[in-house]
């Protein structure tokens, strides 16, 4: 597949400034896999970006500033890893941590430069495309949505819960987000199996084998899923399930499980 | 106490690569933090400066930024530069910041009271990169045409869309785009010996 070389550039410069459209955005998407090598020019794209405020106006921040930042930094040998941020990375998975990593701007992803390579290297670029692919799906999502989740993100006391799939969908993965003291809680999942019309996804928290019903969802073309959903009252956070259902719903019997949460939860 | 070895120590240290003051930093050293905010503090601050427009509020992103940096350390060496990394965070909450506040006119007055320069104080080894960083960057940014540059200020500096940059300059969307995508990469070719 060969596109002339000006309009590769072009397109890699739109995916690393934000700005393609959903065309673009998809053909951008075919061509990360058909050659990885774009991945280093992404972010070697990335690098220059960033190198743009060196052409600010040199001001100094004032002196007390740095003593204050070295006052505040805890003596030596006792830097903490504080226990949420750890816990936030251990317990996204996979290819959701790199998405929500990516929104929240505060990782370069890039491929190592030399190509002939080991599979580590050829693993991590397939990684890699699969992120970016994913990043190019989701910003076709509402990114109302995903900016209300960066922030949500962001609080220091979230709830945040990993999913992982069951018998029916065994490779989907996601986590569950919750700011305990604002409304609504987000879903992140991936490698959900599309369904047909007359069935939808749905959410429940289990308390003592009683089950709560949240929200309903349906996956994206490829299988990825981000919906901001409403907390019923009374809700608990202790075991989440996500079924499949007939839709409508019948109120009665719940569908089977597709999906359940880890069986230690946190925050 | 004894200055001399403690200068020989923070001199040795101020040497070092910033993947090497990263792990020192992570082994709890806390004169590499020092070391880093040497090297980096003008730079997050001009930044901060630049997009909110306010010195009381860019220094306290300033301080925000490297105290998240020590506390948390996510950065990944294997990943990028240290220097994009603590830009790309400090751009990322100064335009959260921005976004939060009522109105346009508001940064307006604020940044019209800005235009006074302040004084910097140098210290040796930092000056001579980042200054001759900032040189190249200024020189390639000049390279530019003038609606090249101007639309990736306004996206950078100021976080719009270029939906909102097309509105505000009324030209077309693709026009926009053309410019944000070929200024770019015009920058990569000028910059290319300075990103490896």
């Amino acid at each position: 597949m060969s596109l002339p070389p000006e309009s590769l550039e072009e397109l890699t410069a739109g995916y690393v400034l934000g700005d393609l459209s959903s065309e673009e955005a998809e053909e951008f998407g075919r061509l990360l896999i058909e050659d990885p090598s774009l991945a280093i020019e992404v972010n070697r794209l990335q690098e220059v970006l960033g190198l743009i405020p060196y052409a600010l106006p040199e001001v100094e921040p004032s002196p007390r500033l740095r003593s204050a930042i070295l006052e505040a930094a805890p003596a030596a040998g006792e830097r903490n890893q504080t226990p949420k941020r750890s816990l936030l990375q251990s317990r996204i998975v996979g290819g959701v941590a790199a998405l929500l990593a990516l929104a929240l701007g505060l990782e370069n992803y890039r491929s190592r430069q030399d190509l002939t390579t080991t599979q580590a290297r050829v693993a991590e670029q397939k990684q890699l495309i699969a992120v970016l692919r994913q990043d190019l799906t989701t910003r076709q999502v509402q990114v109302a949505e995903q900016k209300e989740l960066i922030a949500m993100l962001r609080q220091p006391s979230i709830h945040l819960v990993s999913l992982e799939g069951a018998d029916l969908a065994p490779a989907a993965s996601g986590s569950f987000v919750m700011n305990p003291s604002k409304p609504g809680a987000f879903l992140a999942l991936q490698n959900l199996p599309s369904l047909p019309t007359g069935q939808v996804y749905q959410l429940y928290s289990v308390v003592n084998d009683k089950k709560i019903a949240w929200g309903q969802f349906n996956t994206s073309p490829n299988g990825t899923v981000l919906v901001k959903l409403p907390v019923p009252s009374k809700a608990e956070v202790t075991t989440l399930i996500v079924t499949l259902e007939q839709s409508p719903t019948s109120t009665r019997s719940v569908g089977p499980t597709v999906m359940t949460t880890e069986t230690t939860t946190e925050l | 106490m004894d200055s001399n070895s403690d200068n020989d120590r923070s001199a040795d240290l101020s040497l070092q690569t910033d993947g090497e003051l990263f792990h020192a930093l992570k082994a709890g050293q806390p004169q590499a933090l020092g070391i880093l905010y040497d090297r980096y503090a003008s730079l997050v601050y001009r930044l901060a400066l630049r997009i909110l427009a306010n010195p009381q509020e860019a220094e306290d992103l300033t301080q925000e930024v490297f105290l998240r940096f020590w506390h948390h350390g996510t950065y990944n060496p294997t990943r990028g530069s240290l220097s994009n990394f603590l830009i790309t965070l400090t751009r990322s909450r100064a335009i959260d910041k921005l976004r939060s506040r009522s109105t346009n006119l508001k940064f307006l007055q604020r940044w019209s009271q800005m235009m006074t320069t302040e004084t910097s104080f140098p210290t040796p080894i930092e000056v001579v990169s980042l200054s001759q960083r900032s040189q190249q960057v200024q020189n390639a940014l000049a390279v530019l045409s003038e609606n090249q540059r101007q639309v990736l200020e306004m996206a950078y500096y100021e976080g719009l869309s270029q939906s909102e940059i097309a509105k505000q300059l009324d030209v077309p969307l693709g026009t926009v785009k053309t410019w944000a995508r070929q200024g770019l990469l015009k920058l990569r070719q000028s910059l290319k010996d300075s990103i490896g």
